[in-house]
């Protein structure tokens, strides 16, 4: 009786996880078809004939290639830039006593659920009159601080993992806390941050509305934002956007390769042992 | 070549006192202990003579220069920790040069001095090793390696054994004490162990609370001790304790009787050695203790007897010999009266000299 409970709930378990996965998987299916499709439609009509077509209609076009050196220029610079000023924000949290630290550590965790929509419209503002909108650098400089929070908060857990002692240990060797950052501290901690530029690099990567709102050339547009532009004003090209679509998923999972090794450490391993 | 010397030293935090009014000398060449209990302040004393803490007042002096506001690098010291921490993603021969990195030394010189000191902790083996691929005793020589590697002018050593197991330690002791020897520098060496501290000092000083409690030579502390805390602190078995109180020109309690004892309280306590009970009495004034014997322990060289005197304390009894001794048997043992320790209500020694 019992067993063939636990059966039956098995059953019931696994029909719906295939199901629910269908439904994720539906669309990516469609958008690889698509791709490589001689009609554009939507949804699972006629395909038409297998061709490479669409791919090579938009590679000809020169504002789709800037649009991936765009988006990769902006996605990695904005990573940079979190990575960089929170190793040096977390190290401060996880290691120095000051006075107002929890609160400013409880405000760093406030601003990781921080609505970005509501922050945009008077960051376009500040942007205009600071010259900064329509400027690589804007976007980037937007991007980095947007993730930054919630990259010092999870760096700063990781860092707190690091046991006194050995960082005692290299103020004695006679390493400056610079030198303990850069010597100790990021090795010990690499699994965290190669996961957390993955996880930077993914969220920019697919921020839309950041560039969208700052960004007015064309030459200019990430590939999130060009993609958009597909959805033209007469008619839709889906062949073709399916087909960017394709292009847009590949660096991410690329990184999502040479992070897998780090994802696991990161999330099992509890802590650093001398 | 360098005295360190402590002067008024108090360290608070957050309102608990930690170290009250601490005066130390610790001269050059020393290999000197600081005993201590846990919660006795003694690795806090460590740190600020580190300069990994700073004390909340006082002054800390190196050969008669005040080294307040210094980091460790500029004091010169290097230190040993109770858990290694090596850095557990270099390998032992990058964990040993680290410092010397660290300083920007030429390529050269820091294989030449890795070379040396692994030579001298037999760690030419397990150069190439990750911390984690070694036992306790290689790690431990490896973090003693890491501070050998840099020629400091003191060694800080913070109970750097007691992760070891019995064997590796007190071979690891014995290497600590030769390489001290070798090297003549000032070792200060923090511990909670009564014998490590007797057998590697040349001086002890015994912390409680946060407080000196005595400082002199093993066996100054040992035979000598200021109060009932030192003399409890020091000696395995433990110091046997009976409390007595005045009756006319002695003094008494169930387990024994003292006479011709010059003390001006009426409760006092007295402090026997395990070794100083006797099974034969050798001096007329020997005082007399009559003990149940319930069991007993052979190590050997030596028995320890573990009884119970009259009124049901137990009490410890340390022989050379192993006696013939059935258990719950009432014997009489003999204490000569210049080795019985008198201890005055505040726990100080009476008649010290």
């Amino acid at each position: 009786m019992k067993t063939e409970d636990i059966k039956i709930t098995a059953i019931l378990a696994y029909i719906t996880l295939i199901f629910l996965a269908f439904l994720f998987i539906i669309p990516f299916v469609w958008v690889f078809v698509e791709g490589f499709a001689s009609v554009g439609n939507i949804g699972f009509g006629d395909f038409g004939t297998f061709t490479l077509s669409s791919y090579y209609a938009i590679f000809r076009s020169k504002y789709f290639v800037l649009s991936i050196e765009n988006g990769l220029i902006q996605s990695f610079g904005g990573t940079a830039v979190s990575i960089v000023l929170a190793i040096f924000a977390s190290y401060v949290f996880s290691r120095k006593r000051f006075p107002l630290r929890n609160a400013l550590i409880l405000t760093v965790l406030f601003f990781t659920g921080f609505p970005v929509f509501s922050l945009l419209i008077p960051m376009y503002v500040f942007y205009q009159n600071v010259n900064l909108y329509n400027t690589q650098v804007g976007v980037i400089l937007v991007l980095g601080v947007l993730n930054l929070p919630i990259t010092i908060w999870i760096m700063k857990n990781s860092f707190d993992q690091i046991p006194k002692s050995i960082e005692r240990a290299a103020m004695v060797d006679g390493a400056s806390p610079y030198q303990t950052i850069i010597h100790v501290f990021l090795p010990l901690a690499f699994p965290t941050i190669a996961v957390l530029i993955l996880l930077d690099f993914i969220t920019n990567w697919g921020n839309f509305y950041v560039p969208y709102i700052l960004l007015s050339s064309r030459h200019l547009f990430p590939i999130a934002v060009y993609i958009y532009t597909y959805f033209g004003a007469y008619s839709v090209k889906y062949n073709e956007l399916a087909a960017a679509s394709v292009i847009y998923m590949i660096p991410t999972l690329i990184l999502y390769i040479f992070a897998q090794k780090y994802l696991i450490k990161a999330f099992s391993v509890g802590g650093v042992k001398g | 070549m360098v005295s360190v010397k402590l002067v008024n030293i108090n360290k608070k935090f957050s309102g608990t006192t930690v170290l009250k009014d601490m005066n130390l000398e610790v001269q050059d060449g020393e290999f000197f202990i600081l005993l201590g209990a846990s919660g006795s302040g003694k690795s806090t004393t460590l740190n600020i003579i580190a300069g990994l803490e700073k004390a909340t007042s006082g002054d800390i002096l190196f050969d008669d220069r005040i080294v307040n506001k210094m980091g460790p690098v500029q004091r010169g010291v290097a230190m040993v920790f109770q858990d290694y921490a090596l850095y557990p993603h270099l390998t032992v021969r990058n964990n040993i040069a680290f410092p010397l990195k660290m300083r920007k030394a030429s390529k050269e010189f820091i294989e030449k001095k890795v070379g040396e000191v692994s030579n001298v902790l037999g760690l030419e083996k397990y150069l190439d090793r990750y911390p984690r691929e070694l036992s306790g005793g290689q790690a431990q020589r490896v973090s003693l390696g890491r501070a050998l590697v840099r020629d400091p002018d003191i060694f800080l050593l913070d109970e750097p054994l007691s992760n070891l197991d019995a064997k590796i330690r007190s071979q690891i002791r014995v290497e600590l004490k030769l390489i001290q020897e070798n090297l003549g520098k000032t070792f200060i060496y923090v511990t909670h162990d009564q014998q490590e501290a007797m057998s590697l000092g040349d001086r002890i000083a015994i912390l409680r609370h946060g407080k000196l409690e005595q400082v002199g030579s093993p066996m100054e502390v040992y035979k000598d001790p200021v109060n009932q805390y030192v003399a409890a602190f020091l000696g395995e078995p433990e110091i046997n304790f009976f409390e007595l109180t005045r009756n006319s020109n002695m003094y008494s309690s169930e387990e024994i009787i003292l006479k011709g004892i010059e003390a001006e309280e009426n409760e006092i306590t007295a402090g026997i050695r395990p070794e100083s009970i006797k099974l034969k009495k050798e001096r007329d004034n020997d005082v007399e203790i009559k003990i149940k014997i319930q069991t007993f322990e052979s190590f050997g060289s030596y028995s320890v007897i573990i009884g119970k005197a009259r009124s049901g304390k137990e009490v410890r009894v340390r022989l050379a010999e192993i006696p013939e001794i059935k258990p719950s048997t009432e014997m009489a043992m003999y204490v000569p009266l210049d080795e019985i320790y008198l201890f005055g209500k505040d726990g100080n020694r009476i008649g010290k000299k």
